[in-house]
């Protein structure tokens, strides 16, 4: 399977067809970090066109190291979000930027390495999906602090700027969103002791 | 160090940026305190499934209109794009 290093390389030369691969590579992703912003589907839906037409458009522009790709179009994605949020509220654009103006270096945390067993990767999607919901139902002021932190790979300062707010109201606002969604997840830690115990 | 105390750095210590010279009271802390160990261990659980990639999938109708805008997008591109 090609890297996305190579499929960016080939789709720069030209080849747009490594670009196809890389959009069915990253959609899920990026659907669910814009409707998690726009707690709307349609939205959310012309969210990710416009971010993957934007990056299109600026594949050439992209300096970052190739790993980063993901986090190149996480932010694009998130800032296209926030604008027709914005936009949908009639709040000033201001501070949110173009949806490419993004300085590097792209905050992308490692991805985790997980068993790929199928049955244990269709419970981990269940919980996500879970997750999702549980997210979709906080607070519009949680939801956007936990989604920008947790998805796009916003840091503290970056969320503060996008969404006009202190730096302490953020760090407020993702503990309590941590704190709500740990405690929807209540039953499955629980389920997950009581395993543990019967084990030992 | 106190519980109150872990919590003000419960956001630093789910995402893992506790700076050094922090850790060894913190770390001390845990390693007594079984509700706080409970907690951050819960809350990192609750942020890498929601952030875990490769699971989600997007609906077959928005995977069909993605495709369709994109392959129009992209050979407008390559029809943009000067001949080599």
């Amino acid at each position: 399977m090609s890297t996305d290093a190579e499929l960016v390389e080939r789709a720069r030369s030209g080849d747009y067809r490594a670009f196809a691969v890389l959009v069915r590579r990253h959609e899920g992703r990026l659907y669910r970090l814009a409707l998690g912003i726009l707690h709307h589907a349609e939205d959310a839906e012309d969210a990710v066109q416009l971010a993957l037409v934007s990056a299109v458009e600026h594949l050439g522009d992209f300096r970052g190291e190739w790993t980063a790709f993901g986090g190149w179009l996480n932010r694009i994605a998130a800032n296209a979000a926030l604008q027709m949020l914005a936009r949908r509220r009639g709040v000033s654009l201001e501070g949110l930027g173009g949806p490419t103006d993004e300085a590097f270096p792209y905050r992308r945390r490692p991805p985790v390495a997980r068993s790929l067993d199928p049955h244990e990767v269709a419970e981990r999607r269940e919980l996500q999906r879970f997750l999702d919901d549980a997210v979709a139902d906080l607070p519009d002021d949680l939801r956007l602090v936990f989604v920008l932190r947790e998805l796009a790979g916003f840091s503290t300062r970056e969320t503060a700027e996008r969404l006009g707010a202190p730096e302490g109201t953020v760090k407020v606002r993702l503990l309590r969103a941590r704190l709500a969604l740990r405690d929807k997840l209540g039953h499955v830690f629980r389920q997950f002791e009581s395993r543990k115990k019967e084990t030992s | 160090m106190t519980c109150d105390e872990i919590r003000e750095v419960m956001n630093e210590l789910v995402d893992g940026e506790i700076p050094e010279d922090r850790r060894a009271g913190i770390d001390a802390h845990l390693a007594a305190c079984e509700d706080c160990l409970a907690l951050v261990t819960t809350l990192r659980l609750t942020c890498q499934i929601y952030r875990e990639e490769g699971l989600a999938e997007v609906p077959p109708g928005v995977h069909r209109r993605l495709s369709e805008a994109m392959a129009s997008e992209t050979e407008g591109a390559r029809r943009r794009r000067p001949e080599a």
